[in-house]
């Protein structure tokens, strides 16, 4: 409050119009997006409408390199455009880009309009921005809330599906309950502060490190934060979720969702809260471990990939508390290089699943991805090098990751808690590796069967959807359960007829090739990291 | 061949920074060691590559498989010479550790070549499990290295390394991986397993390249590892037991490729051995028994891919005779199995020779075991090749490619060459052997016709080892029984039980899954509660738990808050869905109400609204929903033991936050008087109203997202709301 | 009238509205709770606002208060769309994804 009163005096504060510049892009885009989505023609609706939602990004994108380097906090202190707000920038334009190249033809942008549909994701971003960006209290809540709801919506698109709207309704109120946590929390946190603004509790987290209020409150927020992360135990929605939602939305939520949840983490807990560091850091490391052992152990017995990319990303989030409770600006510089990475490892994963659940009727089922690496080597490769970098190999991006996350750990008095990434990462290969056999070492079953003669494709095209439905059947996943459930071969597959989606094998090809240029020369990565941990000067 | 010409030109190296921030440098370096592993690499590779191309097409005929697939096994192959060669060159601990596991990587997808082969796939996990896992603990002892000396380049690190616990114990990491990869006791259950991939692979992984790389690594980091005596001590106890296993089970086993596995596992306990007794005599003697050890067993591997291929017998006992009727391989075998017998004019001979020397070296127990060891050896390697090629002829032969003798003739012309004109082969292990000594080495390697210590030995390990393959049969029963034994108590069965064990486990966590919103719920709460239990615990309470006075002009507040508080608590107890709607506007108004007495009229004023609105829209739903529905919860009674659970976690739930709440809340506050000053600029900001003119202009920004917000959500229901589904 | 008085009445509104969500089966009960849980905070801004003499924590409450009507408003839409696919509406029910 004491920096508004300051800004007051002077009348009209002075506003950075270029920092504000990717926030403007993202309204201006959101809203061009919503009209345009209105038009009557399918060309326009299906075609134009994603390309301006690129365009939108792209340009969101652009601002941000444009303002790399400025470090100053804009309109009136409540938000703070840094290296660190811009890279974690380039990080939900990334997984953005990639979930509009997925959805192209997805029957869940259909069904919810398409206008909407991208509007409410270019909506998500902002929320995200709007989150990393938060030097306030209550800009912190609002970005919270901005990012959640249209992720509500978006998980519930697939509206024919049962599944997706459950999907939905779980996160609402899983996530409001999460949110309720969160401003419970903050509302401690002001309380004791008596301030919004970040500068506010900055200067009083010393003195109240052992109050009981702030305490409570930090306890609070951090269950909250934590939530959002899906770190344990606060991660139960996380599997249901990514199974439930429309796999486009699952990647873009899995990606971007995580990387803002971390983003705010950073801003907070190693902002203003620096000084309490010893209230909150063996709270977060002792999470760290349960996190990382339920993520992996949860994830061994998965038979649906959606699922086991949701405990995986569980586990993925563990590994990242390690790059936050060391507090330096190595750690959160390994934290920020994780996050790159591990949006492109799973992206290249997510698309795979995307391109397989369209073209086979079997779902995010492992069943799926059987045969694989016989005849789809653009399918094939990209999968096997997502799930090597998700465990960690040598030679893809992940294995740097590891390394810098578990030497920012060791580096810090934290050398047990790299042990425990270790292990972690050792139970890990059992259930990547088994997707890798899945694509190289098992035979796709001869199309046979029931159902082999109408081509179920779920999230294929509307057309074929509406004869799926003619046929009396759900299209998608839930012909994948069915097949899952029963222990034996899976009798009803259709190894399905090539659906052209260049978009999608594009996405995969390219994540997968950027997995491998990192793991093998990762140092521009490396730099863009470190200025983004840079940017926390308070820090060693 | 390249190797050879770079390594006699004296070597050479070059180094690119990779990652300046970590600095990181690739550099390799091609000296003496790396040229010794390397030429065994190239060229046994270059051999392998010939041989497999007869096999392979053959390979998959037997499967009715595409010939299309041979591609991928030499893919995997080149990919694995090339890992290999930057293996043994890098002098950086992280460059060699990304070799390492790439090395792992293609030879999983070597073994597991035969993919519709379960067991094959199996056999492939198990030794990749092994060796990246153990990798893993590789990687541990290598940063720990790092944080402890700042560098991972190898020729700083030796320069710099002290004895120290920390050192010890990352050195005594990286071995471990090391000696997984040997398939050393207790890791060497991976290797029999292995051998379900095709024999071009077994012979060029699991003789001269994959298992060779653990010991490559040993000699590279044995600067490291002479700084611990105990260290050294650890690897002869692991060398002579892998060496007496292995060699008791290649002599109790009846399986051609298996008896070579067990045989290679023994071999490589003799290099673990060498290396741990140390001096320039161990280094001297390693190097030279792996360039022996290399040549003979790829030949022999070879042979048993030869011999499955003719005869299609795949163990002793369905096989005999062959000797008249493929000399040429009979011949090449025999050399080579003569050369790991260590028979004379073999180069085999050398690599006993020096074996027992250094043995001798460090005491006359250590020298008694190696002949017992050799003496095995010398057993096991008879029955192996006796039992192919003498004795009465059995089975049908079929034509077999020239391509699948040659190599073997060639590897077992080597081994005798070697055996006659051992100078080269001697040079290259020095050159080797001073790289890991660091230091001078004397390579002696000539025969001597006199009474020495090692040709007594020598003799006696022939003796011996002749009068346990004689009495063969005889010592069969035993040997199964400790086969047997080693089956159901080895470290084989604690890695099954260990993956069983995890499946299970994730199995059972996958059963307690919580199912259902509510059990999600109350795990996401549960937990939250007990972090600010926690918070509590541990804060001190000087001036907590103290009530405030209650003066009377607060009357009216108390009268809100009491009914705010009263309506809250209804809600658990109601059953009817509108009196539970209206409960909860009942808290709303009060709550209202609450916020005018406060001194927050505005607030007050969007409660009401806010609150008339939603009470309104919920009783509208609650007309829209089903009857039933609502009836059926309003009947539903959970049950005991359900119920029990939720009123146990609210009473605690409860307990707790009041003595948060108590504690936390009943300390004085500042007051400053803030509003004032911000109410003085109002008129300065053109607004009448201090909170018109906080949300237009002090926090303009947080109104505009907001608007952004409710935008969301409208945009939100209409999508969920449009009609043009059909239900 | 002291602080703790307030907060006191607030947390016992926050930790009835946990419960709620905790224990009611229909998912209109539980978005009521929700709503709940956050009027809570809102009580517990207010009352701070008040003591620290600062304005923020009441415009706190005001962002809230909207935020949480859209939010309510999502989760209507959500179950209205539900009923319409005549799926049940007990979150007991809910179980389809159960891996």
């Amino acid at each position: 409050m004491t920096g508004l009163l300051a800004q007051a005096t002077t009348k009209g504060p002075p506003i950075n119009w270029e920092a504000l510049s990717p926030f403007i892009a993202l309204v201006a885009g959101g809203c061009i997006v919503l009209l345009v989505g209105l038009a009557r023609s399918a060309f326009i609706r299906r075609q134009v409408v994603p390309v301006l939602t690129l365009l939108t990004l792209g340009a969101t994108a652009g601002l941000g390199v444009w303002q790399w380097d400025i470090n100053e906090g804009i309109v009136a202190n409540a938000m703070v455009v840094d290296n660190l707000t811009l890279a974690l920038t380039m990080i939900f334009v990334a997984g953005g880009i990639a979930a509009v190249f997925l959805s192209w033809r997805s029957i869940a942008s259909a069904e919810a309009g398409e206008g909407e549909y991208y509007a409410l994701m270019l909506m998500s971003i902002l929320g995200m921005l709007v989150l990393v960006a938060a030097n306030d209290l209550v800009v912190l809540f609002i970005g919270f809330e901005l990012l959640s709801i249209p992720l509500y919506v978006l998980c519930a698109t697939h509206m024919r599906r049962e599944q997706s709207l459950e999907s939905g309704l779980k996160y609402l109120i899983i996530g409001s309950v999460g949110s309720a946590t969160l401003l419970y929390g903050l509302a401690m946190l002001y309380g004791a502060a008596g301030g919004t603004n970040y500068g506010d509790i900055a200067a009083v987290a010393a003195e109240m490190a052992d109050d009981t209020l702030f305490m409570v409150g930090i306890g609070l927020v951090l269950a909250g934060l934590a939530f959002k992360a899906s770190v344990a135990p606060f991660h139960q929605w996380t599997p249901d979720v990514y199974e439930g939602a429309p796999t486009p939305v699952t990647g873009f939520m899995a990606v971007a969702t995580k990387a803002a949840a971390f983003g705010v983490i950073i801003r907070l807990f190693v902002g203003p809260l620096i000084d309490a560091t010893t209230t909150w850091a063996p709270a977060f490391a002792t999470l760290a471990v349960i996190t990382i052992i339920v993520g992996n152990v949860g994830a061994l017995g998965q038979s649906s990939l959606k699922r086991m990319l949701a405990y995986s990303s569980v586990a993925q989030a563990g590994y990242m508390i390690a790059g936050v409770v060391v507090t330096t600006q190595l750690g959160i510089a390994a934290t920020v290089f994780y996050l790159a990475i591990y949006v492109v490892m799973n992206l290249a994963a997510f698309a795979v699943i995307t391109a397989r659940e369209r073209e086979t009727g079997l779902g995010d089922d492992i069943s799926s991805l059987y045969g694989l690496g016989r005849d789809r080597p653009f399918l094939a490769w990209p999968m096997t090098i997502a799930m090597l970098a998700l465990a960690g190999f040598p030679v893809t991006a992940g294995f740097f990751g590891k390394i810098y996350l578990i030497n920012a750990a060791v580096n810090n008095g934290y050398g047990w808690l790299g042990v425990v990434i270790v292990v972690g990462s050792a139970i890990s290969l059992a259930y990547y590796l088994r997707v890798v056999a899945a694509v190289w070492m098992r035979e796709a079953p001869a199309a046979s069967t029931s159902l082999s003669a109408v081509p179920i494709m779920a999230g294929g095209s509307p057309e074929g959807d509406e004869a799926a439905y003619a046929a009396g059947r759900e299209p998608g996943a839930d012909v994948g359960r069915v097949v899952s459930e029963d222990f034996g071969e899976p009798s009803i597959i259709t190894s399905g007829p090539r659906i052209s989606q260049p978009e999608v094998i594009f996405v995969a090809v390219f994540c997968a090739l950027v997995t491998i240029a990192f793991g093998v020369y990762p140092e521009p990565l490396m730099d863009v990291a470190r200025d983004a941990g840079e940017a926390l000067q308070s820090l060693r | 061949m390249a190797i050879a010409i770079g390594w006699s030109a004296g070597g050479g190296g070059f180094g690119v920074a990779w990652a300046p921030t970590w600095d990181l440098r690739l550099a390799f370096e091609l000296d003496g060691l790396a040229a010794l592993y390397g030429v065994l690499a190239a060229g046994i590779g270059t051999l392998v590559f010939l041989y497999a191309s007869a096999y392979v097409p053959r390979h998959l005929a037997h499967q009715e498989r595409s010939r299309r697939e041979e591609a991928r096994l030499h893919g995997a192959m080149v990919l694995f010479l090339v890992s290999m060669l930057g293996l043994v060159m890098a002098q950086d601990l992280i460059a060699l550790f990304v070799f390492w596991d790439l090395t792992a990587v293609a030879s999983w997808l070597l073994v597991g070549y035969d993919r519709h082969n379960r067991d094959a796939r199996l056999s492939a996990l198990m030794a990749l499990l092994v060796t990246a896992v153990s990798a893993v603990l590789m990687l541990v002892g290598i940063l720990m290295l790092r944080a402890e000396y700042g560098t991972v380049q190898l020729p700083e690190l030796f320069a710099v390394a002290q004895e120290s616990t920390t050192v010890t114990v990352a050195v005594a990491l990286i071995a471990i991986a090391a000696l997984a990869k040997s398939a050393q006791v207790p890791f060497h259950f991976w290797l029999p397993r292995a051998m379900a991939a095709p024999t071009p692979v077994s012979a060029y992984l699991h003789s001269a390249a994959m298992v060779a790389a653990g010991v490559f690594l040993l000699s590279r980091i044995h600067p490291l590892i002479q700084l611990d005596a105990r260290l050294l001590d650890g690897l002869i106890v692991i060398g002579l037991t892998s060496m007496a296993v292995g060699g008791l089970l290649a002599l109790g086993s009846r399986g051609l490729k298996r008896i070579l596995a067990y045989s290679t596992i023994s071999q490589y306990g003799y290099v673990v051995t060498m290396l741990g007794i140390g001096g320039a005599a161990g280094a001297a003697g390693a190097c030279f028994y792996v360039l022996g050890h290399a040549l003979a067993k790829s030949a022999l591997f070879m042979t048993a891919g030869a011999v499955t291929e003719a005869t299609g017998a795949k163990a002793l006992g369905e096989v005999g005779g062959l000797a008249r009727r493929m000399p040429l391989l009979a011949a090449g075998s025999g050399a080579a199995a003569a050369g790991i017998a260590a028979l004379p004019l073999t180069i085999g001979f050398f690599k006993d020779e020096l074996f027992f020397k250094a043995a001798l070296d460090r005491g006359n127990v250590l020298g008694a075991l190696a002949v017992l060891g050799a003496a095995l050896t010398f057993a096991y390697m008879a029955r192996f090749w006796t039992g192919i090629f003498l004795g009465a002829p059995k089975g049908e032969l079929r034509p077999v490619e020239r391509r699948l003798i040659w190599p073997v003739a060639l590897l077992g012309a080597l081994v005798v060459v070697g055996g006659l004109v051992v100078g080269p082969f001697a040079d290259l292990a020095r050159d080797a052997a001073v790289v890991t000594q660091r230091g001078a080495v004397e390579l002696e390697a000539a025969y001597h016709l006199d009474a020495r210590a090692e040709n007594l030995m020598a003799i006696g390990a022939y003796a011996l080892g002749f009068a346990l393959f004689a009495s063969g049969r005889l010592l069969g029963a035993p040997l199964s029984v400790f086969s047997r034994l080693g089956h159901d108590l080895g470290p084989e069965r604690a890695y099954n039980a260990s993956i069983r064990g995890l499946n299970r486990l994730s199995n059972r966590l996958h059963d307690i899954e919580v199912r259902d919103l509510r059990g999600r719920l109350i795990a996401v709460v549960v937990p939250g509660a007990g972090l600010v239990a926690l918070g509590v615990a541990v804060t001190p309470t000087d001036g907590a738990y103290r009530t405030g006075a209650l003066p009377a002009a607060d009357v009216p507040l108390v009268v809100a808050l009491a009914v705010c508080a009263l309506a809250a608590l209804a809600v658990p107890f109601c059953r009817r869905h509108l009196l539970i709607a209206l409960a909860l506007s009942g808290v709303g108004f009060a709550l209202a109400t609450t916020y005018s007495l406060m001194g927050a009229p505005d607030v007050a004023l969007v409660a009401v609204l806010i609150e008339t609105i939603f009470a309104l829209l919920f009783v509208g739903v609650f007309a829209l929903l089903p009857r039933d529905v609502l009836r059926r919860e309003a009947r539903l009674r959970a049950p005991r033991s359900r119920k029990l659970r939720d009123a146990a976690i609210a009473t605690a739930s409860g307990v707790v936050t009041s003595l948060v709440v108590w504690s936390a809340f009943s300390r004085p506050v500042p007051r400053e008087g803030m509003s004032d000053r911000l109410s003085a600029l109002a008129p300065e900001a053109h607004g009448k109203d201090i909170v018109t003119v906080i949300l237009a202009d002090f926090r303009g920004l947080d109104t505009l997202v907001e608007i952004t917000v409710v935008a969301v959500a409208m945009i939100a229901v209409s999508l969920l709301l449009r009609g043009k589904l059909r239900g | 009238m002291d602080l703790i008085w307030y907060l006191i009445v607030s947390a016992l509104i926050f930790c009835i509205g946990a419960g709620g969500v905790l224990t009611r089966r229909n998912p209109l009960v539980v978005l009521l709770c929700l709503e709940l849980m956050l009027n809570a905070a809102n009580l517990a801004l207010v009352a701070f606002a008040r003591a620290h003499g600062d304005m923020g924590g009441q415009i706190f409450a005001l962002m809230v208060m909207v935020v949480a009507a859209c939010e309510v408003a999502v989760g209507l839409g959500l179950v209205v769309a539900i009923y319409r696919r005549r799926l049940p509406i007990d979150v007991d029910e809910l179980r389809e994804l159960q891996g």
